[in-house]
């Protein structure tokens, strides 16, 4: 995978902090929702990495990210790990 | 609890019940569940032994529709959990409670609950044994343990006054009403007391089967019929109720006029108790606690587990409390099953059964043995005087509690 397709992205979210709707999820990213606002908290982020690792195969420390954290950087940060992994 | 040591702040500051919120196998709400058991409306259903074809259990209590729950709360919540928090946003509704307004030390969460989160627990160990530990959620360590709903509600509603979790089986909801009494009887509290429970998955069947005591019985109108010849055990179910406790001046102060004073509590312990001595002692602890005497009870809410050997030592029970005057006696759970934290819809049904002055119907299927000496009342709802009722409640292995509730100077009325 060179990079995280969004309705996986999406579908990840939602196991995480349940249902939300295109138009809600779409929004989120386009106005840069801190994680925070959707409702995470410190499991909640927890589980979030976890399926990233496993899903993505991308492994970032839940501490070395916060709730402040937009889903847009986090996706970003995902695909450039994606990224470097590919060019290795 | 004994009388003598019950606090004088519970003396100077009576608690009463400004609240009540209902989830329950023949009504999700509190209105429709007091409705249905006017009218006698069953909530025992046929299973779905897809799930569980290798399991005896073949009918229960299941509650079809509790309700929306939020979707953050839902993916990292047992079922169990998602029933409390629809009963407690109807109850703090209901006591006309924004908790937002309050003190956070003001509030305080006390709930019972017998089984924690089985039908998580199961989900999360069936993923370890078939996917490694990686396939178990971050959720786990949060959703299955007892106090769990006690937490989830405490976060919800900003309560961090003193909390916690009883676990007594079908008792633990008047025990958990007895602490809620103490404490809003020590400091000036309000309490989301009561309980839910939600325990009818495989795993939480073995747990229940393995006690020998839950009928196997596949009619859902005849599976449960506590004190009757026909008996074959007890149905168990799902759901509960939330109940509002504070000081009396306290809801009067919102204009909310309560339901019931809570007027004594007794707990006692018999494991093996064949003759309900356990019984005895905690309804004349009760009766003390209220300053009350046998003959001031208008009504009684059996504990009626169907276990024959149970239903006979709780009539020789009454019968030696109340000599040759027994008062009715009210069954709803027959309708609906024993919800093990179940004695807080008891509760829940003695303050409506207060606050309307009628006694609920236990269902027309239901006969009495006429050894037990007992009036059960199986018709429609009938109008009757009701100063105080006596709620009783006997949890697996041999927790006993018996509360007494009040009609209050200036009652609820529907």
């Amino acid at each position: 995978m060179s990079e995280l397709p969004i309705t996986t992205y999406k579908s990840i979210v939602i196991d995480c902090v349940g249902q939300i709707d295109d138009a809600d999820f779409e929004n989120a990213i386009a106005k840069r929702f801190r994680l925070s606002d959707l409702g995470f908290d410190s499991l909640a982020l927890m589980a979030l990495t976890t399926q990233l690792h496993d899903v993505v195969g991308v492994f970032i420390e839940p501490d070395d990210i916060s709730l402040r954290i937009t889903l847009t950087d986090l996706l970003a940060q995902v695909n450039g790990e994606l990224a470097k992994a590919g060019a290795t | 609890m004994s009388a003598a040591l019950v606090s004088d702040g519970v003396r100077r500051h009576p608690s009463v019940i400004s609240g009540i919120g209902v989830v329950a196998p023949n009504g999700v709400g509190r209105e429709r569940f007091w409705s249905a058991c006017l009218r006698g409306e069953h909530g025992i259903r046929t299973l779905d032994r897809s799930l569980s074809p290798r399991y005896p259990l073949k009918v229960a209590g299941l509650v079809a529709d509790a309700g929306p729950v939020p979707a953050r709360l839902a993916v990292q919540t047992d079922r169990w959990t998602h029933l409390a928090f629809v009963a407690c946003e109807e109850a703090l509704a209901d006591a006309g409670l924004q908790t937002d307004e309050l003190d956070p030390a003001r509030l305080s969460v006390i709930l019972a609950t017998a089984s924690g989160g089985t039908e998580f627990g199961q989900r999360e160990m069936q993923g370890l044994y078939t996917g490694g530990p990686r396939r178990v959620t971050v959720w786990q360590s949060i959703a299955w343990f007892y106090a769990a709903s006690t937490g989830q509600l405490s976060i919800r509603h900003g309560a961090k006054g003193p909390s916690s979790a009883i676990a007594a089986e079908q008792a633990g909801a008047i025990q958990a009403l007895g602490e809620a009494r103490r404490q809003v009887g020590r400091a000036d509290l309000v309490v989301i007391s009561g309980g839910t429970d939600a325990s009818l998955c495989p795993y939480g069947q073995v747990a229940q089967v393995s006690s020998g005591r839950i009928s196997t019985a596949a009619d859902p109108l005849s599976a449960f019929l506590p004190f009757d010849e026909r008996s074959t055990g007890a149905v168990p179910g799902e759901g509960g109720a939330i109940l509002v406790v504070e000081r009396d001046a306290g809801a009067r102060d919102r204009r909310v006029r309560p339901y019931a004073t809570v007027a004594g509590i007794c707990h006692t312990y018999g494991a093996t108790d064949p003759c309900g001595r356990s019984l005895v002692e905690a309804m004349r602890g009760a009766l003390a606690d209220a300053a009350l005497r046998p003959e001031d009870i208008d009504i009684i809410f059996a504990d009626g587990s169907g276990v024959r050997n149970d239903d006979d030592a709780e009539a020789t029970a009454l019968a030696e409390v109340f000599a040759d005057r027994i008062p009715t006696v009210a069954l709803p759970k027959a309708l609906f099953g024993r919800l093990y934290a179940g004695s807080a819809t008891d509760l829940a049904a003695a303050a409506l059964a207060i606050r309307d002055q009628q006694i609920p119907s236990a269902g027309q299927q239901l006969r009495p043995r006429p050894s037990t000496r007992l009036t059960v009342h199986t018709g429609p709802a009938r109008p009757c005087r009701i100063e105080a009722v006596m709620v009783l409640a006997r949890g697996y292995p041999g927790f006993t509690s018996v509360a007494i509730l009040t009609r209050p100077s200036e009652a609820r009325t529907s």
